[in-house]
């Protein structure tokens, strides 16, 4: 059977050029992220501790939320809640409209994304910017990020060069990241000092002190929510943390598990509006509370968005994140979207899964992600047709060894067909980049019966 | 209290009733809450080699790290700095004219935006944290958040002593001091993106440098 994602796979990397490259990049990540959790002695003691803090929370989400809006409430802040993305889109519109907002520079985040903000707002004649410089590319290109962290790692320097020729009025030809990276700065520098909003993501929300956490290396969200006068944070309501002491546990976790960093450049803790400007906080839903009530997958809220996961997949690795054709991509996205978006093409994420397990060893707050994609597989009737009928038909032969003998037999006696590169071929897929094996002269199981003896 | 909406109000309702609906009696973590173990005595600073893994970790995210010094010598530096950097506009916060005493530098003041032009910016932090290399600004020593975004260069003062090994200790500190009203920001080095495949450059939106300078 082939999945949407392998299809998908083909287009986004169509060769094995790019596939190598791909793999390279986000390898690169996993090594640096690998070096900087062996560099901190009591790494798996704070791995343990975030996933007990996240449990702790999930468990008692609504006192902390109701905590978390108090606080925030008594520095000035104003909440607003949200049940999907339709109302959180209408929430955040209203802002701008209220204040006849025309220009937002917005920082990343993955929640708005989830809910199409941006798409919202411009259809309502409100310009907005990504800032990031990530996700400046990507808003460019009109397509979604590839990655959480790095949302234009599947874009080379070249291309980005012209990009940049087409959008910035870069020189012809021009493909040095720091040349780049200058151009950009200077195109989006007037965007941030025009801006009359700006929007950002939220790392982490602190219940005791009603405290965002924001976290950038490049300080655009830092420029985003000093310059203009009105700043909205929009927020999953699994973003919650009771204290200022989970913070710091977390935070110890997060840049380090994301790029290798100890801390990112820029972690800034806003308490409040600064003088002069407003704050709101929009907490949303969309499906969060229904994905808590389902005790086996609840625990993928924990999640803190580092990236780890995708980093060390290799199905990721070789797919690109735009395969997957939900935002989060990964392993997260695998187990994300069978929940939060359910569709046929969704529910068929988790079986392009090697089960590794690979992310779960990753995982900074012990997300059992491999299991869980197990898990989705039995849940989901993603098998249809076809398929179902195979993997049935599977379970009989495999459960009658008089079948089993006669289907090996039919098999080997039909080998040559299967070495056919022809469509309807159902190894197809597999011999796009394999070849098959030399025919076995027997079954594996008269093999065994004659030669066990022999090596023992 | 700020008055609510009242459509967010009603979903409001929901979302709290529907998360303790969904959490109702799936308690793996019964009883009251136990928080992260206290960090131990905030003392670090006056270690031994206290600095010197401070040093290494900023030097690491990409700091110019200076010191310890005196604070005529930091002053002298500055002015060093400032002249390297030629004719640009240089704005130091009021804490750190403070540390630093008068020099070719203006005193910050002004709305956010007046400070796109600058040149070096001169802030005072908090404390170092040995662990990453960070700084922390706060309000009450660095109000004017802007500036040591908008500006190429920047520059950050703290007492050489002022140090804590991790980050625990750090939130410690904010907690007992109240420190995250309104704004406390953990800088390591300057502003950077891997975002163009994944090559390492400094100067994104914000300082295309950072100096670090310990003060005794």
């Amino acid at each position: 059977m082939s999945l949407p994602l392998d299809r998908e796979a083909r287009r986004v990397l169509p060769d094995e050029a790019a596939v190598h490259r791909h793999d390279r990049s986000v390898w690169t990540l996993r090594q640096a992220r690998d070096r900087a959790a062996a560099a901190v002695p009591d790494f798996e003691a704070l791995r343990d501790q975030a996933a007990a803090i996240k449990a702790h929370t999930l468990d008692h989400l609504g006192r902390y939320l109701e905590e978390f809006e108090r606080h925030a409430a008594e520095r000035g802040a104003r909440v607003h809640w949200a049940r999907d993305a339709d109302a959180h889109n209408r929430i955040v519109h209203g802002l701008l409209a209220e204040r006849g907002v025309r220009r937002v520079v917005k920082s990343k985040s993955m929640l708005t994304e989830e809910c199409g903000l941006n798409r919202h707002l411009e259809a309502r004649g409100i310009e907005v910017t990504d800032t990031d410089l990530g996700e400046r590319i990507v808003q460019l290109y009109a397509e979604p990020p590839s990655h959480i962290v790095v949302p234009a790692i599947h874009r080379t320097r070249s291309e980005i060069g012209r990009l940049f020729e087409r959008e910035m009025g870069a020189p012809s030809g021009e493909s040095d990241p720091a040349r780049l990276v200058e151009i950009a700065r200077g195109n989006l520098r007037p965007r941030f000092l025009e801006a009359e909003a700006g929007i950002t993501g939220v790392n982490f929300a602190i219940a005791e002190t009603g405290s965002l956490t924001i976290v950038t290396n490049e300080g655009n969200a830092d420029l985003g929510t000093s310059l203009p006068p009105l700043h909205i944070a929009c927020m999953g309501i699994d973003k919650v943390l009771p204290t200022l002491e989970d913070l710091a546990v977390l935070l110890r976790l997060l840049a380090r598990s994301a790029t290798g960093q100890p801390l990112s450049v820029y972690t800034t803790l806003l308490t409040g509006p600064r003088e002069g400007a407003e704050q709101h906080v929009v907490l949303v839903d969309n499906g969060r509370s229904r994905l808590l009530a389902d005790s086996r997958h609840a625990s993928v809220l924990a999640c803190i968005r580092c990236g780890a996961c995708m980093n060390t997949c290799p199905v990721y690795r070789r797919a690109g994140g735009h395969a997957y054709g939900f935002t989060p991509p990964g392993p997260l996205g695998a187990v994300l979207a069978p929940a939060l978006a359910p569709t046929r093409a969704t529910e068929t994420l988790p079986f392009a899964s090697s089960l590794c397990g690979s992310c779960s060893a990753v995982c900074p707050v012990r997300i059992d992600l491999h299991s869980q994609l197990l898990a989705w597989r039995g849940e989901r009737t993603a098998i249809r047709g076809v398929g179902r009928l195979g993997v049935r038909s599977a379970a009989w032969v495999l459960s009658h060894p008089l079948a089993l003998e006669a289907a090996g037999r039919l098999a080997r006696g039909l080998w040559p067909l299967w070495s056919l590169r022809l469509p309807g071929n159902p190894l197809s897929a597999w011999l796009a980049s394999r070849d098959l094996p030399e025919r076995p002269r027997e079954s594996f199981r008269r093999g065994w019966r004659r030669d066990r003896g022999r090596h023992r | 209290m700020s008055e609510r909406d009242p459509v967010s109000e009603g979903a409001r309702e929901q979302i709290l009733r529907a998360v303790r609906s969904a959490t109702l009696g799936r308690r793996e973590h019964p009883g009251p809450y136990v928080p992260a173990p206290t960090p131990p005595a905030p003392a670090t600073g006056a270690l031994p080699g206290a600095w010197e893994a401070f040093r290494s970790a900023a030097t690491a995210a990409g700091a110019h790290v200076l010191g310890p010094v005196s604070r005529a010598e930091a002053a002298r530096a500055a002015r060093e700095r400032v002249a390297q950097l030629g004719s640009g506009r240089c704005v130091a916060e009021p804490a750190a004219v403070e540390m630093l005493g008068a020099g070719p530098w203006q005193v910050a003041a002004g709305a956010p935006r007046e400070f796109a032009d600058v040149s070096l910016a001169i802030a005072r932090g908090a404390f170092g944290v040995c662990e990453n290399g960070a700084i922390l600004l706060t309000a009450d020593l660095a109000p004017h958040r802007s500036l040591w975004v908008l500006c190429e260069h920047l520059w950050l003062l703290i007492e050489a002593t002022d140090l804590v090994a991790d980050m625990h200790e750090a939130v410690a500190r904010i907690s007992a001091r109240g420190l995250s009203t309104p704004h406390s920001v953990w800088v390591a080095g300057p502003s950077k993106t891997a975002d163009i495949e994944q090559a390492l450059v400094e100067g994104a939106h914000g300082p295309r440098s950072l100096w670090v300078v310990g003060v005794v």
